[in-house]
């Protein structure tokens, strides 16, 4: 073979990896596409047949640190709760408060005596895992408990949906259950209406599809109901081992057999950051948890069983597509660019190909979320459109309709856009998905400078909600990695939730 | 049993999502089995919307397609 075969052998080879990229860019897309058609599916795929009235003597752990602010008004919704008192117990492990928290809860204990218990651990800090297995060891040393509601100091359970999981767990089949938590802070801002969409999309939209396929990826931390066999079957505690330990006991529970359900009817309400700095933290300690679950889960990934769904191909699918989108957004772009200077005909195609998939996924995707929850839907319609971010939608509609953007808008306003400024714009959008992330993390730096409180939301509006939990994704990435230091880092909570 | 006044229940009925209960509470506390059975039954009914809302979203996407073939390309 002549030197002239080799670098056509290499020109192809380099095509093809290119393109395996962009191929690789596309996966994301696709699985979030095939997630949200699969929730129509469960008008007919759901557990309500299997449910029945079941109202078992719950016991309810609430871990506890300096929550002086909010645990009084969760105690008193707790016990307002549409539930036989007689079978309600309230277990408030104090973390070693060193605000009011104690004086809080005695108050309470003694207002609902045999209802609300005061336990203290006096070493705290340890992180929430450690405080629930204070409360769990007392609540296992009796058979009293019938089910185990964990939830956070924060959240505030509406009058119904307690009752709307324990009937779920009428089914023996059934390990654990799971609520809707929604944004509920009273005083909203951008980043509580981002977060408020997100978990539409990625609670009531995603979760639903998760039940049609028979596996949840997450209980919700705050609002998690387990049976008293579950948490026997799962070590009769919750790991301490990890940031993740939710994901971990939702793991657990479907590898030992039993099925963990979503109820997008019992809704309760938390409070959410309101400063990139603060969710950067939060999710941080979750995304760092991913990677554990990913490294820890790693024999069940791809590997179909015939006692849970966790090993199916549709549940890796979502959860690398997670995991991994930050990945694959960089493939994208890199494979875009490479094209463009290899054989920008090619790049042309599969550029719109890609996009124009992504904006009729993103279409269909908020169209349907917001018709889920009409009333985060109405209030956060701006953070809805834009939950990809202004640039990414530009980027989408420059794919969807050709010539548009380029073209048609600038002839219509009298200019004609120079040979240069094509191909600048055209290797704009192609590096834009990782560029949204880069901006995202700007959006982070500049929020504590003076311009921060004007600067970061516009910049978050521009490359949009989805890219910066990439970042963080990408900052989860670095810090395992360099084996950073894991501590528990509370998210603050001041009491701005109504019901 | 002990009977408690019966407690508000207006959002038993919120949102479409959330179905229709007729079989009234027997008490805030404990509204019996009759009205746990029913509210179980309108949940799983309610469910039934994801199919009509589905539709719509796609509907949606196919009019974008439409506009597409029609006028760019």
């Amino acid at each position: 073979m002549n030197s002239v075969d080799w670098a056509t052998v290499g020109y192809n080879a380099l095509l093809a990896l290119l393109l395996l990229f962009v191929a690789i860019g596309a996966v994301p897309i696709l699985a979030t596409a095939y997630q949200f058609l699969a929730i129509p599916f469960h008008a007919f795929f759901n557990h309500y047949k299997r449910a029945r009235p079941y109202l078992p003597r719950v016991a309810i752990i609430v871990p506890a640190w300096n929550e002086a602010a909010v645990i009084g008004e969760s105690i008193d919704r707790l016990m307002a709760l549409e539930y036989p008192r007689e079978n309600l117990r309230i277990y408030v492990v104090d973390d070693a408060s060193t605000d009011s928290t104690p004086q809080v809860v005695q108050a309470k204990a003694a207002q609902y005596p045999g209802n609300v218990f005061h336990l203290r651990r006096e070493k705290g800090g340890e992180g929430k895992a450690h405080t629930l297995n204070h409360g769990i060891r007392i609540v296992l040393q009796d058979d009293w408990m019938q089910a185990l509601l964990i939830m956070d100091a924060d959240v505030i359970f509406l009058p119904n949906s307690l009752r709307r999981l324990t009937r779920h767990l009428g089914d023996p089949r059934v390990g654990a259950v799971t609520a809707y938590i929604a944004e509920g802070s009273a005083d909203k801002n951008y980043l509580t209406r981002f977060i408020g969409m997100e978990y539409v999309l990625s609670q009531v939209a995603a979760r639903r599809a998760q039940n049609v396929l028979g596996a949840l990826a997450c209980l919700a931390g705050g609002a998690q109901l387990h049976s008293r066999e579950n948490l026997i079957d799962i070590g009769g505690e919750i790991d301490t081992s990890s940031l993740a330990e939710d994901t971990v006991t939702t793991f657990k529970t479907q590898l030992g057999g039993r099925r963990v359900v979503f109820e997008p009817h019992a809704v309760v309400l938390a409070e959410e950051p309101r400063k990139i700095a603060d969710l950067w933290k939060q999710r941080l300690r979750w995304a760092r948890g991913n990677v554990y679950v990913t490294r820890r889960f790693r024999k069940v990934w791809f590997r179909p069983s015939t006692k849970h769904r966790l090993g199916s191909f549709s549940f890796g699918l979502f959860w690398f597509s997670i995991f991994l989108l930050p990945v694959a957004m960089v493939l994208s772009s890199v494979g875009l660019i490479g094209l463009y200077f290899l054989h920008s005909s090619s790049a042309t195609i599969v550029f719109r190909a890609t996009w124009a998939l992504a904006a009729a996924t993103y279409v269909y995707s908020i169209a349907l979320a917001v018709q889920l929850d009409g009333k985060t839907g109405a209030r956060s319609w701006r953070e809805a459109v834009l939950f990809p971010g202004l640039i990414s939608i530009v980027v989408m509609i420059t794919a969807f309709f050709p010539n548009l953007i380029e073209q048609r808008i600038p002839e219509a306003l009298g200019w004609t856009p120079s040979a240069t400024a094509l191909e600048i714009w055209t290797l704009f959008v192609y590096a834009w998905i990782t560029l949204a992330m880069l901006g995202a993390w700007i959006a982070k730096l500049v929020e504590k400078t003076w311009i921060g409180g004007f600067l970061s939301p516009l910049l978050i509006y521009l490359v949009g909600y989805g890219p910066l939990l990439c970042a963080i994704t990408i900052d989860s990435y670095v810090k395992e990695a360099r084996h950073a230091d894991a501590k528990w880092d509370k998210t603050e909570k001041i009491g701005r939730v109504v019901g | 049993m002990k009977h408690e006044p019966v407690v508000e229940l207006k959002h038993a009925n919120e949102g479409s999502n959330a179905g229709k209960v007729d079989v009234l509470p027997l008490t805030g506390r404990n509204p019996g089995d009759a009205f746990l059975r029913q509210e179980i039954e309108d949940n799983r009914k309610a469910e039934r919307v994801l199919v009509l809302r589905g539709l719509i979203a796609v509907a949606l996407v196919a009019a974008l397609v439409v506009v597409r073939q029609v006028f760019f390309l």
